[in-house]
């Protein structure tokens, strides 16, 4: 059995080793997984909001999608990989609450940084289970790059 | 600059408005339903936004959440205060609801009419939470409609937390303790602040250093 390591909120990991990154019950945050297949190297994060622009300050900037993407990447990249060779799938984004202002909109805003600033760095998103209205849980394979993701009352899906 | 934490003036103040809510909604609670009930809160933690869930229990149990929003408004202005949340474990939240209800446990999930007695009993939980802290504060405090949703923790709670994460690094967590008709249910009560909050706390530590006086 390959080694598991949770990852939090606000929270990233990178790999080089064979092992399974999860995050248990993501809601409205999104995760982030990154892949370097020639290098071996893989790296999971779990990301609150969109944006660190309106953070007040002394706030850990990893709550935000684009400070996380670009700590992810800056390590990454310190450690040999490409931003051309690294592959993300990215889970999460869900609608919990229904119609309750401010709640409802995070989870799809969260999608569509994730997408915008993958995509402004030059990464590709081979794969993504996103939005709905239900909780995930997620296991990122790092050795094969499999997302296993299950809901409550689901059977688990694969990407 | 790290935002400032609540000190323990703060906090005892919080503990106060905390058991003085407990025993108005007591009574409400009570007289609602014509049973016996009674609510305390056992213990209070004060975590960083991103613990508060490990506080409460593991990722993926299966939670109820009963969500409000609180704005003030003071001299024609409106402003967030803070988030309040009642998360009770799924079963929990059935024999609570069925209890007040008056009607037999045993199911294992919410029924509309369920869901509708949890946000009723979260609008006397946080409306007597609310008066309590209204006897200490000169400002007036408005709540929202309450929103339910019932999934794994981490992730019910996810978006109340995301929404305060841009602003503030610490939480509170209550435990909460129904006893009904001799029953006993724990759950939780989630206090979420926005930045006005200290103001308001500052007028608290304010009044009770009075009353101590």
């Amino acid at each position: 059995m390959p080694k598991k390591i949770s990852i939090g909120m606000a929270e990233f990991r990178i790999v080089h080793n064979p092992c399974i990154l999860e995050i248990l019950g993501l809601g409205s945050c999104i995760a982030i997984c990154l892949y370097d297949r020639k290098n071996r190297i893989a790296a999971m994060a779990h990301s609150m909001l969109p944006d660190s622009r309106n953070s007040a300050p002394g706030i850990n900037p990893l709550r935000f999608v684009d400070k996380t993407v670009d700590a992810m990447l800056s390590s990454m990249n310190a450690l040999g990989c490409k931003n051309r060779d690294i592959r993300a799938k990215i889970c999460g984004g869900a609608e919990i609450f229904h119609n309750v202002p401010k709640l409802s909109d995070i989870g799809r805003q969260n999608i569509k940084a994730v997408r915008k600033k993958l995509r402004s760095k030059g990464i590709k998103i081979i794969a993504e289970d996103v939005g709905g209205s239900e909780g995930r849980s997620i296991w990122f394979d790092t050795e094969t790059g499999d997302v296993v993701i299950s809901k409550i009352h689901k059977p688990t899906i694969t990407i | 600059m790290k935002p400032e934490k609540l000190n323990w003036l703060e906090l005892d103040a919080l503990r106060e408005i905390s058991s003085v809510g407990a025993g108005h909604a007591s009574t409400a609670l009570s007289v609602m339903t014509n049973k016996r009930v009674n609510v305390t809160f056992p213990w209070m933690k004060m975590c960083p936004l991103e613990n508060v869930t490990s506080v409460i229990g593991k990722p993926e149990r299966e939670i109820t959440n009963i969500y409000l929003h609180i704005n003030g408004r003071h001299i024609d202005k409106e402003f967030e205060i803070c988030s309040l949340i009642l998360a009770f474990p799924i079963k929990s939240a059935v024999l609570l609801a069925r209890l007040l209800q008056g009607e037999e446990p045993g199911a294992e999930e919410l029924t509309e009419m369920d869901r509708s007695t949890l946000r009723e009993i979260g609008n006397i939980m946080v409306g007597n939470y609310l008066s309590a802290m209204a006897e200490y504060l000169d400002i007036e405090l408005i709540e929202s409609v309450p929103a339910i949703a019932s999934d794994m923790l981490d992730s019910v709670m996810d978006p109340i937390l995301a929404q305060h994460a841009s602003e503030v690094e610490d939480a509170l967590v209550f435990s909460i303790k129904f006893i009904i008709e001799g029953q006993e249910i724990i759950g939780y009560f989630v206090v979420l602040f926005y930045s006005h909050m200290r103001l308001l706390l500052k007028n608290i530590k304010y009044f009770s250093e009075i009353e101590d006086a």
